[in-house]
């Protein structure tokens, strides 16, 4: 063990500036190591639901982990919901993620609790802490469970991940069992939370002769109640064609999700989303996101029945991220979007997202 | 009078320029423990090295990225050309890495290259990258130079430069 000289400096990890370190030590040994990181933003959006004009306090994310031995150690991630704040003892505390982690080796570990559901990429990639993501608004298909979002992104359960033996191909496995979130929540009356057989498997590949590129596809099924009574099959298969590199930050992801009762028929959903930005000089990064959505029904869920819930048919959306310090991020966004219900309607907004 | 200035201010202008152009190509090399049985790494896992999606040698042991102080001629090197990446970028990039609840990337940060290589020289699994020049002097000794891409620096297509 390597004893600390002078020179030597042991800013930590990701909270520090440029030089980003976690773990001074080298790993191996028992000592415990806390790492904690904050995201939050704030800003002003027009029109961004299609008709409102405010300034806004977005959300206040905590994460930390904690090293409790070499093999485990513990993750939490709190949301502190303020986007939607009208009263401030009405802020909802959201236990994102609350995870027990076994890390065994590349091939094999554990997470047991909460977890992200490894359902594409931007899932676990991004979804909450705005300064993580390059633009200001996530992809539509990614909205919240209890946003409207009919994505499962959050279950209860265990999640299994690690590397597959696969040479240049560079596999990685996620199994995941548990429940999804919102399950029967919903319903009103006869709220029925039991088991619902979230079952997640994904596979994807970071090739190692590109790095930076990764392909990947995941299958989802579980039972979904969206109403007292229902149990749907909701199936979602995602494919997704990344490549995050550089200058470059080019994220491709395609989503089929199918609805099936025995009474009401079936309700397909088709959509897909990419994002291309490019950091142009050392702290400019335009970007442009374009994002489609369609339905389709069988019997009583017909297709024309169908459409009216579909949240949204297109959107177009364009932006630059203006890096103001290495904690410090400016964003400025403007979209387009295009309903089934709703006149085509255009949006904007400004927002400073940051780290701490 | 005015031309006079007008021809210090061009001078100064390019002063710097001037400075820059005749200084040498500098080249870099990365540098692990002796006892790593790694001697010949892909340029292209070089960069996943310093970019945090390899974290672990093939004998499983967590990789420790040494890495020199912002100001420096190595940093610039990982950050402008290896990584084509930012400070602030990359900072983001390895906060990712954490978010996404994956073992997070040892860092040591070094105020010289002497230190650097000491701090190889006492840490079997990290590896640093420092200028070539700075391998002759005692601090580097005892550690081992890794072939990039089958070529070791000062060798025709060597890519760390």
């Amino acid at each position: 063990m390597p004893t600390k000289k002078a020179g030597e400096s042991t800013s930590t990890a990701a909270n520090a500036d440029a030089s980003t370190q976690i773990g001074a030590s080298p790993p191996g040994d028992n000592a415990s190591r806390f790492n904690f990181h904050g995201y939050a933003d704030a800003g002003f959006q027009r029109n961004v639901d299609g008709n409102t004009k405010k300034f806004e306090l977005g959300e206040i994310d905590l994460f930390g982990t904690e090293r409790l031995s070499p093999h485990w150690t513990a993750l939490m991630e709190l949301v502190f919901e303020t986007d939607n704040q009208t009263l401030v003892a009405q802020v909802p505390v959201n236990v994102e993620r609350l995870l027990l982690q076994y890390r065994g080796n590349d091939f094999f570990n554990a997470d047991i609790g909460s977890y992200r559901t490894a359902i594409g990429y931007y899932s676990t990639a991004y979804l909450r802490g705005s300064w993580l993501q390059t633009a200001i608004s996530r992809p539509k298909m990614f909205a919240f469970e209890d946003d409207g979002g009919f994505l499962p992104l959050h279950a209860v359960g265990v999640s299994l991940n690690g590397r597959i033996p696969s040479g240049e191909l560079n596999l990685h496995y996620v199994v995941e069992g548990g429940s999804s979130r919102n399950y029967g929540n919903t319903a009103g009356l006869a709220l029925n939370e039991s088991f619902n057989r979230a079952i997640n498997v994904a596979i994807y590949s970071q090739p190692r002769a590109i790095p930076g590129l990764e392909i990947g596809l995941s299958t989802y099924h579980d039972l979904f109640s969206p109403a007292a009574g229902f149990a749907l099959d909701r199936s979602v298969w995602m494919l997704h064609f990344v490549y995050v590199r550089g200058r470059v930050e080019f994220l491709n992801e395609g989503m089929l999700i199918g609805l099936k009762d025995g009474y009401l028929g079936s309700g397909t959903g088709l959509g897909f989303y990419s994002q291309l930005a490019y950091r142009i000089a050392s702290s400019w990064k335009p970007y442009a996101r374009v994002e489609y959505l369609n339905v389709y029904g069988t019997g009583i869920e017909s297709t024309a029945k169908a459409r009216p819930f579909e949240p949204w048919k297109t959107v177009y959306t364009g932006g630059v991220r203006y890096e103001l310090t290495d904690s410090i991020a400016l964003k400025v966004e403007l979209g387009r979007e295009a309903d089934y219900l709703r006149p085509i309607y255009i949006s904007a907004a400004v927002q400073l997202a940051f780290t701490f | 009078m005015g031309r006079t200035l007008q021809l210090m201010a061009v001078a100064l202008m390019a002063a710097p320029t001037l400075h820059y152009a005749a200084e040498p190509a500098r080249t870099f090399a990365a540098v692990v423990h002796q006892s790593n049985p790694t001697h010949n790494l892909r340029f292209a896992d070089l960069l996943s090295l310093f970019e945090g999606a390899i974290r672990e040698w093939p004998n499983g042991s967590g990789v420790v990225l040494v890495e020199r102080d912002p100001g420096s001629a190595p940093f610039q090197y990982l950050m402008g050309r290896l990584l084509n990446t930012t400070p602030g970028e990359y900072k983001r990039r390895l906060q990712n890495i954490e978010y996404r609840g994956e073992t997070p990337v040892s860092i040591k940060i070094l105020n010289s290259d002497a230190a650097a290589c000491q701090f190889v020289f006492n840490v079997p699994s990290s590896i640093a990258v420092v200028e070539t020049g700075s391998l002759a002097s005692p601090g580097c000794a005892g550690i081992q130079v890794l072939q990039i891409d089958g070529k070791l620096p000062g060798e025709k297509g060597y890519r760390l430069k």
